[in-house]
């Protein structure tokens, strides 16, 4: 094989591999652009936490009120294991935030109304201490099974020396993220908004 | 590097040699001339070329880290791209005037700043941190381009991208054992033998050996295996792959093999000393002992590292048969990996607690490595290994260290171990010395000054 490639004059080569490599890039920004784009605007409370990644710098680390999901009480019956993957459908409360409202292996069909469904997948799956039935939630019964479940939309890239700040933020402001969400449960992070004021904002491109 | 110093050696050799009439003078000079391949002359402005290759890719790493406001994202995004492009076309360049080394050199630039726009994507649309998926496609980006390209410096940014992606794969809880980046790796190896790139070989074997350790820890934390547990069944890995090390294929059809397998020896061995020390430590890491549970999950790691023990045995056979390894030989390297294994299992049994508490554990496991040290210096003198003789000394020294810093209990215990040990040692060099001095009288009657 390495033999038929030795035929192939140099330039041509190197530019077959400057072309994939750049058209590799080209279809990230183009997926993500679409995600953005098109999406649903979700608003999603959350806490951010400040470490450094080895390649891309500061970020903050947000931890969302559905990355940690009890399904009893989101009346789904389904057994759900780590690696698996979900859809959780989130409904906008009255003051705009949107919360859980179920969770499924599948995402389902028919209209959605004014749910959308945020696809994710099972970290991992622990039992924890049973819930009562209240007036916020449904009862879980023993052994309540809680789900911890990553959205890809965790991380969120900052300016060197930033991360502390938002960091600070989360102990005395409302941080929300502002989340585009696909038809088939895709996510990306359009912004940040912070005691419901818009901080940053992500421009397509 | 090491050819310089052999020639170093020989220029001062060959006049002592020619003068004693051993060698000619016109061999003497041919020697020479079939050694200075005039090639050591032009290598320097070459290893500055990767060197100057590394500190770009190191300027794009850190220019994406840094998250710079004032350029416009899209604008970053495009001098990355433009980098790329630069960096291919000047390796065209250097290769149509036949620096094809220097080219390399470049390709090597343009795969470093295709990780880099790859992690600035990623950074820019907040793709999740570890970004598993932005690594694996930065490394099969270098690996075609050292298909296409020939170069060896995008190869190795193949092999440790595949590497670190099966570090960050195996903590992917979809997957058990990280297949993928398995099947990664071994193309990246086919390439590298392909070329028959020697410093290519210890890569492959390198980037192997990580997915073996990320699989097996990835393993532990999802089954809950103690210290001990995952120690051991590193601990008797590393023997099988030693074993195996010293299998001949020289004869089989698999020829390309054996300069693999003798890549992975020292790679194989050093590991195996090494876990027989972090063996000991691991006791002090991990003190509490593991309760037995009902299900009896906690022996399944131990279940995992007899079988590897029982295939170490098997794979000795073939190695025995070709005289790599006597019958003493392989019954010490099989002694080497059980006793540990036993001690680690009765340790998470609590039967052995922590090394202050009980001198048990620690004594049989300093006893065996200082055992299999003095063991190896014998089969590495014998087999003119000097890497192995080289690794014996050093794990000697260093479980020396250990035993000094620990203490069994308190110093007068160390002192009687250390008298005894020294005692042991040298009582068996004085009767091998006998030995070899038997020996030689009664094969030439002369004797050998020791």
């Amino acid at each position: 094989m390495i033999a038929v490639l030795d035929k192939l004059p140099f330039a041509v080569r190197f530019a077959v591999v400057f072309l994939l490599q750049a058209a590799a890039i080209g279809w990230i920004v183009f997926d993500r652009v679409a995600i953005l784009r098109d999406g649903t605007e979700i608003r999603l409370q959350a806490r951010p936490v400040d470490p450094r990644d080895l390649f891309r710098g500061e970020y903050v680390t947000l931890g969302f009120k559905v990355s940690e999901l009890r399904p009893a009480t989101l009346n789904s019956a389904e057994e759900f294991e780590a690696g698996e993957r979900l859809f959780v459908g989130l409904q906008a409360d009255e003051e705009g935030s949107w919360v859980p409202v179920s969770v499924a292996k599948s995402l389902p069909s028919g209209p959605a109304g004014n749910r959308r469904y945020i696809a994710g997948r099972v970290v991992y799956a622990y039992p924890s201490t049973p819930v009562r039935e209240s007036d916020s939630e449904r009862p879980c019964p023993d052994p309540c099974t809680t789900l911890a479940i990553e959205y890809g939309i965790e991380s969120y890239f900052v300016p060197e020396g930033q991360g502390k700040a938002l960091e600070a933020a989360r102990d005395d402001s409302k941080v929300e993220v502002l989340v585009a969400v696909t038809v088939t449960g895709r996510a990306a992070i359009k912004g940040l908004i912070v005691d419901g004021t818009l901080r940053y904002e992500e421009p397509l491109l | 590097m090491l050819d310089n110093l052999y020639r170093k050696r020989l220029i001062k050799d060959l006049p002592v040699w020619r003068d004693k009439g051993w060698v000619s003078a016109d061999g003497a000079e041919h020697i020479l001339a079939d050694l200075s391949g005039g090639e050591d002359q032009a290598r320097f402005p070459i290893v500055l070329g990767f060197l100057g290759a590394v500190l770009i890719a190191a300027a794009a790493m850190t220019f994406v880290a840094a998250n710079w406001e004032e350029i416009p994202r899209l604008a970053r995004l495009g001098l990355l791209l433009a980098g790329m492009g630069v960096a291919y076309g000047f390796a065209v360049a250097l290769q149509r005037r036949g620096y094809d080394l220097l080219a390399d050199a470049a390709v090597t630039a343009g795969a470093a700043a295709f990780g880099a726009a790859i992690m600035l994507v990623g950074q820019i649309y907040h793709i999740q941190k570890d970004f598993p998926a932005g690594v694996a496609l930065w490394s099969l980006g270098a690996l075609i381009a050292a298909v296409l390209a020939n170069s060896r410096g995008a190869l190795a940014i193949a092999f440790a991208g595949f590497a670190f992606w099966s570090f960050l794969g195996a903590e992917d809880p979809g997957w058990i054992v990280h297949w993928p980046s398995l099947l990664a790796i071994a193309a990246s190896t086919w390439l590298a033998a392909a070329w028959n790139w020697p410093a290519g070989r210890h890569l492959a074997v390198l980037a192997l050996l990580f997915w073996l350790v990320a699989t097996v820890f990835a393993l532990a934390s999802r089954y809950d295996w103690s210290g001990h547990a995952t120690y051991a069944t590193l601990l008797t890995s590393a023997g099988l792959l030693w074993a195996i090390a010293h299998w001949e294929l020289r004869e089989t059809p698999l020829r390309a093999w054996p300069s693999y397998l003798d890549t992975l020896a020292p790679y194989a061995l050093a590991g195996l000393l090494a876990l027989l020390l972090i063996l000991q430590l691991a006791g002090d890491v991990f003190p509490e002992p593991v309760t037995a549970d009902e299900a009896g999950r906690f022996l399944n790691p131990y279940i995992l590292a007899l079988g590897l023990l029982v295939a170490s045995a098997l794979a000795l056979v073939p190695t025995i048969r070709s005289g790599a390894f006597t019958r003493l030989d392989a019954a010490v390297l099989l002694l080497a990996l059980a006793v540990p294994l036993a001690v680690a299992f009765l340790a998470d049994r609590g039967q052995f607690l922590a090394l202050s508490t009980d001198p048990g554990r620690s004594v049989i496991l300093a006893a065996t490595l200082i055992g299999i040290a003095v063991w190896l210096t014998a089969y590495g003198h014998r087999r003119s290994s000097r890497i192995a003789v080289n690794l014996a000394l050093i794990a000697f020294g260093a479980e020396v260290l250990y035993i000094y810093l620990e203490t069994f209990g308190s110093l007068l215990d160390t002192a009687l171990f250390f008298l005894l040990g020294g005692v042991l040692l040298i009582a068996l060099a004085w009767f091998l010395n006998r030995m070899r001095g038997r020996l030689t009288r009664a094969t030439d009657g002369n004797e050998v000054a020791p």
